[in-house]
């Protein structure tokens, strides 16, 4: 049942019509009837309903028509709905203060019977609220009208509520995301994510070798240079004035000199993927792809192209390529402040994988008790793994297969080296783990 | 929490918080993607006072693909498959869109047993005595609902006809009494005797157009 408990914010949140006129329907009408979520990069189609873009375009994927009123309609309907955007994202902060008020007002009225009244996931989720919102004035210690109407009670609360946290979680994401960034270790992320260290890193001014077409580069630009696959960067961004693309093409034609700037070779790799300062080149949606007539070669060609992993099977790296081009697309549709980098949508969409592994991957958390209950298991794929060493693994295990996929590394050399293999063959693996990865990814 | 979390546990709020729909879901055990609907059956209808239940199954990539529903109840109706309980719905197949939740979806359920389409059936003998005569199919559908869904049933509404529904296995079969016994008497098991009769539809106008014969070459097969 704990699910059920969950603080999960919907519109029910509010009294009842009658008590609160309109605020049920009001927060109702600010969420996607796909996701039932506040609209998050809220879009229009053709027939004027609104979705979340990437609720729409997965729908849109898989049935072209208005999930609402079947109407047929395709993706190049889809169109940014900026103004309830702005909307959105005010509501979010009102939403909580509405909330708190209210639970005021009702604390008010009823001094002490109030509390009865309420299930356990409401009373729950109105003391969160409140002191989310003390949190919130305190921190913000803005205009003295809200102060005086909070007055009362915030003494009390306020000093038992850590202030800034809850307000950075509910209200600001994206500074939660980046914080992220900074926990995320780095083998969670492909190769090319691994920014490297402060001093290794060359000048922004520095010439560097593009790894994919090995031109030399600023190492600045080298990043836009990429994600224009490596096409000549014309770099329309806001970020780089008129001087330094003259700069940058001045130094392409002069580039056939010496390699006075180069980078050895490993450091080529690095910082390939480091967060730009400029998504101007990211500016244009991706195409849709059909899968089904392109080659396994073609594949991993798009996948690299956007920087993203080939870890897998061919099953993988459609859904994954098709997966990215959606989140990608669907971050556009955002205004341009709200805008995730590439970096961050790397991370949704390792999030959206691990979440699709999950169900099939069991996860363990007291690994060294679960060897102890699995010692025979072990044992057992030891002598399978030795007896099969000579046939090159041609006989996985059969029945243990399920299970050695979740092993963590800590387990004997032996048995991780068959946990490998077998999840090399495996098709539900997605992502093993980094070691892995990073193995595949140099064959 | 992934998406598909949060909008099942909305969904199921949602249900809780409203009264007036009559519409339940809970859990079957632990996981939130097993789930127990049940709805009344509509007024004016054979299935009036029983409790339908529904087992719910929630795909991994809901709610874009349909949830898988099927009667736990057994329910005699043209649509619903009377062994197994499968729905034949166009919105639980290629009509699903994704703005459909659990709660409109058991609403609709409940619609379905309001209107049977017998031309588009699950369970085609249902389906034949419904066409055939749809009064004998409402008896039916109502003595299942008195005995598997709790329904008030037979006994209060069919006074005049109590003397029909006094044998369970002919009741549920939707066959005549009279009927059975008289090919019961010419020497076949009672049990042989209602498969066949249910087989061959022997209801209502159609009891004067199937030979005696015909009767026995089925039930000596």
């Amino acid at each position: 049942m704990n699910f059920l408990a969950a603080d999960v914010p919907d519109p029910t949140d509010f009294p009842p019509p009658a008590d609160a006129p309109g605020l049920r329907a009001l927060d109702r009408s600010f969420r996607c009837d796909i996701c039932g979520d506040l609209y998050d990069a809220p879009a229009t189609i053709a027939c004027g309903h609104c979705f979340c873009s990437a609720c729409i375009r997965s729908s849109l994927a898989l049935k072209q028509e208005c999930p609402s009123c079947r109407k047929t309609t395709n993706e190049a309907h889809i169109r940014p709905n900026p103004a309830l955007e702005s909307v959105i994202s005010s509501w979010k902060e009102g939403r909580s203060f509405v909330l708190g008020l209210i639970k005021r007002e009702k604390d008010r009225a009823t001094p002490s019977s109030s509390a009865d009244k309420h299930t356990a996931k409401k009373r729950k989720r109105s003391i969160d609220q409140s002191s989310s919102l003390d949190a919130f004035g305190a921190s913000v210690a803005g205009p003295s009208r809200h102060a005086h109407v909070l007055s009362p009670r915030r003494a009390d609360s306020a000093s038992t509520t850590p202030k800034p946290h809850s307000r950075t979680k509910k209200l600001v994401p994206k500074s939660n995301s980046s914080a992220d960034a900074t926990t995320i270790p780095s083998s969670d992320i492909d190769e090319g994510e691994i920014t490297p260290p402060r001093g290794a890193a060359p000048k922004e001014d520095a010439l560097v070798k593009c790894p994919l077409c090995q031109r030399r580069i600023i190492y600045r630009l080298l990043n836009a240079h990429i994600d224009n696959n490596c096409k000549d960067p014309t770099v329309p961004s806001e970020h780089n004035n008129n001087n330094n693309t003259a700069k940058s093409s001045w130094q392409k034609i002069m580039s056939g000199g010496g390699e006075t700037h180069s980078r050895n070779g490993i450091g080529q790799h690095k910082g390939k993927h480091k967060k730009r300062d400029s998504d101007s080149d990211d500016e244009h949606p991706l195409p849709l792809s059909g899968y089904t007539t392109l080659k396994d070669r073609q594949l991993k060609d798009m996948l690299t192209e956007q920087g993203l992993s080939v870890v897998g099977n061919r099953t993988i790296w459609e859904q994954r390529h098709q997966r990215w081009v959606l989140i990608f697309n669907a971050n556009l549709d955002k205004s341009l402040p709200n805008r995730k980098t590439r970096a961050e949508l790397k991370r949704d969409l390792k999030k959206w994988e691990d979440e699709r592994g999950k169900s099939k991957k069991t996860l363990v958390r007291d690994t060294h008790q679960y060897q102890i209950d699995h010692k025979d298991e072990f044992a057992r794929l030891i002598e399978q793994a030795k007896g099969t060493k000579v046939k090159q693994f041609s006989v996985k295990p059969q029945s243990e297969t399920g299970n050695s996929h979740s092993l963590p590394l800590s387990s004997p050399p032996s048995i991780a080296h068959s946990a490998h293999s077998s999840a090399q063959q495996g098709n539900d693996v997605i992502v093993v783990d980094s070691e892995e990865e990073r193995l595949s990814q140099r064959r | 929490m992934d998406a598909r979390l949060r909008r099942v546990n909305k969904e199921i709020t949602d249900c809780k918080n409203d009264k007036t729909s009559q519409i339940k879901i809970d859990l079957f055990d632990e996981s939130p993607f097993h789930l127990k609907g049940s709805f009344p059956g509509p007024e004016g209808t054979p299935y009036e006072g029983g409790l339908f239940e529904v087992d719910i199954v929630i795909p991994e990539s809901y709610p874009f693909q349909p949830v898988k529903m099927k009667f736990i109840t057994k329910v005699y109706h043209p649509n619903v498959s009377s062994a197994s309980g499968a729905i034949c719905l166009d919105i639980l197949k290629d009509a699903w869109s994704p703005v459909l939740t659990l709660k409109s979806t058991l609403i609709s359920l409940q619609s379905l047993l309001c209107s049977p389409e017998p031309n588009d059936p699950q369970d085609a003998e249902v389906a034949k005595h419904y066409m055939t005569s749809k009064a004998s199919f409402e008896d039916t559908a109502t003595y299942w609902t008195h005995i598997y869904a709790g329904g008030p049933g037979a006994k209060e509404k069919k006074d005049k006809a109590a003397g029909k529904v006094t044998d369970d296995e002919v009741a549920i079969a939707g066959l005549e009494r009279a009927h059975v016994d008289r090919f019961e008497t010419l020497g076949f098991q009672r049990g042989k005797v209602i498969d066949a009769l249910r087989r061959l539809n022997y209801r209502g106008p159609n009891v004067t157009q199937i030979s005696d014969d015909r009767v026995v070459e089925e039930l000596l097969k």
